[in-house]
């Protein structure tokens, strides 16, 4: 498999970094020096507790998500997150259930649009196109911002035609059997089912299945694939093929991945954003820092808490 | 969510620290009561205690790595276990010095040259009360006193210059001696080791550091 990344950020244990570090970075919209007020009258722990331990990214971003709210309805789902995903690394979402980590990462596709109630406020910019707001067809962001889903949910149909699916909708003009072969082989497919690629899709092994998925969206050519709990339906072999799959998929693409296995994003990403729900069950954003720190040495002790299960 | 069986091992792996250096303790300050009164018959002990000192730490290495291997600690966990196992290799090595001392009481034989030179007591002392200072910075994650157990090897540094300075001066006009020659070379050895024990008590002070900040420094580099 592919070594992991270094994430390329100087200076991350230096003393003069730390300083840094630790203070919250003003969100967006707001003067360096304006906190929001809301945040004075309150004891220091409830203060403590909206304020992230963000660490900024140096290297070039994909996705640049700022004072993103959401809200179904009256229930506010997310709080002001802001977010940096950088380009061409996996980036994990990692917290308990309910924090609005699937919420977060649906965003991205404008998979929340279908539910009636939803609302979003704040700014996601995604290569300099924003993505949040009316303007915005879902259908161009989908192309290009593909999804792996918790459960693999391959089409009732060939092997073939689940991969050359979106390239047919999108009107593909090249070589559909050469366009086939590379994204099964990028996704570690293609070995396995080249001698039989008629057979139907539901008959393949549930980790082929998955695999099968990730080549559905590759086939497309996205910039960025999102991975919703990507290995939960899987045995530990299939899980650790779609890991090192994810690691090579990195080489291309930007990876962002909802896991709730800690192990599995400290294996497989760079960076990792924790979230967490407060008792009004609205999800912020605790700590973002490359993975290794996050897993080495945390600066929230609500992210030390959580990672070394002794959340709740 | 709680995890009684890692904070259980944590703990239990703390109770191993503390025996491992009480016995280590106990050796340094065997090692130095033989030299003193040339008690031949302690030194002897304390040379046969090593293995059990060696045996112990890698028990303690042997619960480490079950513990890694079974609890998958992260974060201050991790910390800990990497710290832990750092600190028993210090501990055995400080029991190595200690039984070089003693090696040196029964070369030493009848000798008194090393029970005259009091300043040896004297780093005795100090740095097994640093040793001392830095397991209880460890165990108690007490970064202060860390760093301020570090600052005290500065007194040993100079102790051990004094004191080789000065034994030195007892071959300065000696007619070629080969016996006198060897003791003073014995009480060279037996400061350095001295000085030895302070430097690794240091390391067990970044450790404890370590442990409380997740950062890896030098806090003092030894000039010898």
């Amino acid at each position: 498999m592919t070594m992991l990344k270094p994430p390329k950020t100087p200076g991350t244990h230096d003393d003069d970094s730390d300083a840094e570090r630790r203070v919250p970075t003003p969100r967006t919209g707001q003067a360096a020096t304006q906190l929001p007020s809301s945040d004075y009258d309150l004891t220091g722990e409830i203060r403590a507790q909206q304020t992230a331990v963000r660490q900024e990214i140096t290297e070039e971003l994909s996705l640049r998500v700022r004072n993103l709210s959401v809200y179904y309805g009256d229930f506010q789902a997310l709080d002001s997150i802001d977010l940096d995903i950088a380009k061409g690394r996996v980036t994990a979402l990692i917290g308990p259930s309910g924090c609005g980590k699937s919420t977060l990462l649906r965003c991205f596709d404008r998979m929340n649009d279908l539910v009636p109630s939803f609302r979003m406020t704040g700014s996601i910019d995604f290569e300099g196109e924003e993505l949040v707001g009316y303007g915005v067809d879902p259908v161009v962001i989908r192309r290009r911002i593909g999804m792996v889903f918790q459960k693999p949910n391959p089409f009732p149909k060939s092997i073939f035609d689940n991969v050359a699916f979106g390239p047919r909708v999108n009107g593909y003009k090249g070589d559909l059997k050469e366009l086939v072969e590379q994204s099964l082989r990028r996704a570690a497919l293609w070995e396995e089912v080249k001698d039989d690629l008629k057979k139907n899709a539901l008959a393949l092994s549930g980790g082929q299945q998955q695999r099968l998925c990730i080549a559905r969206a590759i086939a497309v050519s996205p910039d960025v694939i999102l991975m919703d709990e990507p290995c939960s339906a899987l045995d530990p072999v299939a899980t650790l093929k779609i890991e090192d799959l994810m690691r090579e998929l990195a080489e291309d693409y930007t990876i962002m991945v909802v896991t709730h296995n800690m192990q599995q994003a400290a294996r497989v990403s760079d960076y990792t954003a924790f979230l967490l729900a407060a008792d009004d069950r609205t999800g912020r954003l605790v700590e973002f820092a490359p993975t290794d720190a996050i897993f080495t040495n945390p600066q929230d002790p609500r992210t030390e808490d959580y990672i070394t299960g002794r959340y709740g | 969510m709680a995890r009684t069986l890692l904070e259980e091992g944590i703990a239990k792996l703390h109770d191993d620290v503390r025996l491992l250096h009480s016995r280590t303790d106990k050796a340094i300050t065997d090692s130095m009561v033989a030299l003193q009164r040339r008690d031949l018959a302690l030194a002897r002990t304390v040379v046969e205690g090593d293995d059990e000192i060696n045996a112990e730490r890698y028990a303690i290495e042997e619960r480490c790595l079950d513990i890694m291997a079974r609890q998958a600690p992260v974060a201050s966990d991790l910390r800990e276990m990497v710290s832990v196992l750092s600190i028993v290799t210090e501990l055995e090595r400080i029991a190595d010095h200690a039984e070089g001392i003693a090696r040196i009481a029964l070369f030493l034989k009848d000798n008194p040259i090393a029970s005259e030179e009091p300043a040896l007591w004297e780093m005795k002392d100090k740095a097994q009360g640093m040793l001392r200072l830095a397991i209880a910075a460890f165990i108690d994650k007490d970064e202060a006193r860390a760093r301020a157990t570090c600052d005290l090897d500065d007194e040993v540094d100079e102790l051990y210059t004094a004191v080789n300075q000065r034994i030195m001066r007892r071959l300065a006009g000696v007619p070629h001696d080969a016996s006198e020659f060897d003791a003073v070379t014995h009480v060279i050895w037996c400061s350095h080791n001295l000085e030895r024990i302070a430097d690794r008590a240091t390391n067990i002070c970044e450790r404890a550091i370590f442990l409380v900040t997740g950062r890896l420094t030098e806090i003092n580099v030894s000039t010898y």
